[in-house]
């Protein structure tokens, strides 16, 4: 997934939504799981949809600009007697990379699972951060 | 359902629209045993006092509204779902203990048990020796 300048105006960035939508309302998703990023100066913050997983089966990893979330999802367990009736929720391994605009210090990352949903702090690498030049006279 | 209620719905679905919550029908999954019927859904980003849980005579239907994301002093820059009204309905059969549907919310996961009347379940008939 590369980065797009929301700033640019992306013509295909609308149906890939639209795309999306329908996806998530016919069942059929492609892409596991979804995120959303935001930016500011200092840092992105990323979250993504990932209902009933065992955080410490999750595996984030962060490099210089590009920050990739890998993990499985089991099935669902049934007890004794049960059979199922209906099967809908996917199971299985998934792995999405994501690309900032601005390299990420690793060190500082921060991440929390939450009601199904991972969120992540990427600060912004020190090195990164824009500096003003004096200019000698 | 009272027509209270439903004035009730009708002004939440306005609110929805102005927030731009889509709605979301989420994935299940259902297993029935003799003794009872279980139903997992996705519906991540939702806890216990989000759920709301109607039976209106053999539909049962659960809604839940996502909150919102803190993402104040950030710009959005990638987008790939908005946070959603979940909503799905399912019908009920005769064998259902309707006083008895137990819900669970665990890591966006929504569980509901439902058991099965007295009548509905199994029953060993002892043959009596003579």
């Amino acid at each position: 997934m590369f980065w797009t300048s929301s700033r640019r105006w992306n013509p295909f960035a609308e149906f890939e939504a639209l795309r999306r939508e329908i996806d998530r309302s016919a069942g059929t998703m492609t892409e596991f799981p979804l995120i959303n990023v935001w930016t500011n100066e200092d840092e992105g913050m990323l979250t993504a949809e990932l209902p009933g997983i065992d955080p410490k089966e999750l595996e984030i990893t962060v490099k210089d600009d590009t920050v990739t979330l890998k993990g499985s999802r089991i099935e669902t367990e049934l007890g004794e007697g049960q059979t199922f009736l209906k099967r809908e929720r996917g199971s299985g391994q998934f792995s999405r990379s994501f690309l900032l605009p601005f390299r990420i210090e690793s060190d500082k990352v921060k991440a929390e699972y939450q009601r199904g949903i991972l969120k992540i702090v990427l600060p912004r690498a020190e090195s990164d951060r824009a500096r003003r030049v004096k200019i000698s006279a | 359902m009272s027509k209270d209620k439903l004035v009730e719905n009708e002004t939440k679905g306005e609110v929805s629209r102005r927030e731009h919550r889509p709605t979301v029908v989420p994935s299940v999954d259902v297993a029935e045993s003799e003794t009872e019927i279980t139903l997992w859904a996705d519906m991540p980003g939702i806890d216990q006092e989000n759920v709301n849980i109607d039976l209106e005579r053999n539909r049962l239907t659960v809604t839940a509204d996502c909150p919102f994301v803190d993402s104040s002093g950030h710009r959005a820059g990638h987008r790939e779902y908005r946070v959603p009204r979940y909503e799905r309905s399912f019908v009920l059969g005769d064998t259902i203990d309707r006083d008895a549907i137990v819900a669970s919310v665990q890591n966006g996961v929504l569980k509901l048990v439902l058991p099965k009347t007295a009548a509905a379940k199994p029953r060993r008939i002892e043959i009596l020796a003579g």
